[in-house]
């Protein structure tokens, strides 16, 4: 397989608010704008960025489960959007999805045998009962579930149980990628590296990519070997894994990243270097979308939209005053 | 984790009435002590005795026999017109659902609208009026109202199951709009419609009543409780237990279902059922 797994070009979705009038249509904000990117076979991207930041609507975006307002969705060069709704179907076995909350995500009326079994039925309809049973139980085996977990409900396991069987579903068809929307955000820190631990299993031993979506940038270095770091339905910086989270050249990335508990310096020296954000006051059209908070900011900053450039290692950043 | 019977009295009195009922009805169809149509002059307008237990009425017809018969003529207006109201309604609701905010999810909610504002069983009589008096055309006119109370219900319900992740991930395993509706919206919403269903059952055995007694509902000389109750009017002064007994079964019928519709929505009440554990 060559060329990229996923491309996003320009992708834009904004939502209504408020309701409008009879004769004016409410008025939209757009949680994605203008968002590119790329996937490569085998090179996982994680997508960074707070509560709001339009993150998940990406994620449902590359998932097909939402139409853009503009821009496109591409998957192995084909435009998921402009397939017809059967095709789309049949192609969802190649792409897969891990949801933020085990608790919602699992049908509780079903048992596990039924939920994991699912997207088989439609991807391979011609399987029979056994072979199906056998495909679950090798699945569940992989992600660390008893055999007995085949005719059990949702509501008797644990949340990283239940991530499991999530997991399990997602990986049935054998997808090349996994988008996965905070897989662990729900999940008791104690049980989140595990979770973790299997995914990264999984990503080694079955040749997966994942397109990973976190608020927590710590969690985010454990999986992605790219990162993107969304503002505001932006894309404010992105680039190697490694690079980005060594120096960091966009402020608002630089702040996540002094964020990160340091356990080899001391607290109090940490604490003083940090780099600080202030209070978030209003988005204003037509500025950089963390003019309001960012203590670099500059007159050129709250009137002009800073554009996504490149520098010479490989990554790109949408800043007027970038970090040396 | 053993059910508790004795934290749901309703639910144990309502079940009863409800199981004796369908028992005296089943038995009804194979067994009565008298022939219910078998006219017997010499006999009119006996009291209870050991021969007729529940005493005979204006043309000498056993009371007992009556009721039994009648019972199983209410269960079977109650079931077919809930079971027409539940499925046609639910459909509706469902269908009204998958297109929120459309135009017509508006249409579909305010023709709902429109019929709930009428009283139900004013809206089955003048049904009836118009398609002509018979027990299948009751079944019918008490359908018609059951509908957008389903209608509603399955709406509200669907929307709320609709928003649960579970569907998006049913979407994104590749399932069609018709198999996700079918296989997690419909299981997920069935507590709530059942106990609406029974709800709904004591009304229609009240409305099947009230139609016979107008002359609307079953024909003479079939058995009803509200025909039985409608004969024994004139003789209200001197033979009142002609009207006591069939007024008595409509309103243990009524009763008993209402006991068990309440004790089953405290059971398929998530918060109630959070309560107890």
């Amino acid at each position: 397989m060559t060329g990229p797994l996923l491309v996003a070009e320009a992708l834009v979705r904004r939502y209504p608010v408020g309701r409008g009038g009879l004769f004016t249509p409410a008025a939209r904000v757009a949680a994605v704008d203008g968002v590119d990117f790329t996937v490569e076979p085998g090179v996982s991207l994680g997508i960074v960025g707070e509560s709001g930041s339009g993150k998940s609507t990406l994620a449902r975006l590359a998932m097909a489960l939402e139409r853009p307002d503009a821009g496109r969705i591409l998957f192995r060069g084909e435009d998921l959007n402009a397939l017809s709704a059967s095709d789309l179907r049949r192609r969802r076995r190649h792409f897969q999805m891990v949801f933020q909350d085990p608790y919602g995500s699992l049908d509780p009326r079903l048992t596990v045998e039924r939920i994991v079994a699912e997207p088989l039925t439609v991807a391979e309809p011609g399987f029979d009962r056994r072979a199906r049973r056998e495909r679950v139980l090798a699945i569940l085996e992989a992600v660390g579930l008893p055999t007995a977990a085949l005719h059990r409900y949702p509501h008797e396991f644990s949340g990283g149980q239940r991530q499991r069987v999530a997991i399990a579903r997602a990986l049935i068809t054998e997808p090349a990628l996994v988008v996965a929307d905070e897989p662990v955000s729900a999940l008791d820190v104690s049980v989140q590296a595990q979770v973790l631990n299997l995914l990264m299993d999984l990503k080694e031993r079955r040749g997966l990519t994942y397109l990973f979506i976190s608020h927590d940038l710590a969690v985010v270095e454990h999986v992605a070997d790219r990162v993107m770091v969304m503002l505001r339905g932006r894309v404010v910086e992105s680039g190697p894994a490694a690079v980005l989270f060594a120096r960091p050249v966009h402020p608002y990335t630089r702040a996540l990243v002094d964020a990160l508990p340091d356990f080899d310096a001391d607290p109090a020296d940490h604490a003083a270097g940090a780099f600080r954000l202030g209070e978030p006051g209003a988005a204003e059209a037509g500025a950089c979308p963390l003019a309001d908070r960012c203590p670099r900011a500059k007159a050129r900053c709250r009137a002009e939209m800073p554009m996504l450039r490149a520098l010479a290692d490989d990554r790109h950043v949408a800043c007027f005053e970038p970090l040396g | 984790m053993g059910f508790a019977w004795y934290r749901h009295p309703g639910l144990v009195v309502g079940g009863a009435i409800a199981l004796a009922l369908m028992a005296i009805a089943a038995l009804g169809f194979v067994w009565t002590p008298f022939d219910p149509t078998r006219l017997a002059l010499p006999d009119r307008l006996q009291g209870p005795s050991a021969l007729h237990w529940l005493g005979t009425d204006h043309l000498g017809r056993d009371t007992v026999a009556r009721l039994m018969v009648g019972a199983g003529n209410s269960l079977k207006v109650g079931l077919l017109s809930v079971a027409l109201g539940l499925v046609a309604g639910t459909a509706l609701g469902t269908w009204a659902a998958s297109r929120n905010g459309s135009l017509l999810d508006e249409a579909v909610m305010r023709t709902n609208d429109f019929v709930l504002a009428f009283p139900a069983v004013l809206t089955a009589v003048m049904m009836v009026h118009l398609i002509g008096p018979g027990a299948a055309n009751a079944i019918l006119a008490i359908a018609v109202f059951n509908v957008p109370v389903f209608a509603r219900l399955a709406r509200s319900a669907a929307l709320q199951v609709r928003s649960r992740d579970f569907v998006l991930a049913a979407r994104a395993a590749g399932l069609t709009e018709t198999r996700i509706a079918i296989a997690h919206i419909l299981p997920n919403m069935a507590g709530l419609l059942v106990v609406q269903a029974t709800i709904q059952f004591a009304i229609a055995i009240l409305a099947e009543a009230g139609l016979s007694y107008l002359g609307l509902g079953t024909q003479p000389p079939a058995p009803s409780w509200g025909r039985m109750l409608y004969e024994a009017r004139t003789y209200m002064q001197t033979q009142p237990w002609l009207a006591i007994f069939p007024g008595a079964a409509i309103a243990l019928t009524v009763l008993g279902f209402n006991l068990l519709g309440d004790g089953l929505r405290d059971l398929v009440d998530p918060r109630a059922r959070r309560a107890r554990t």
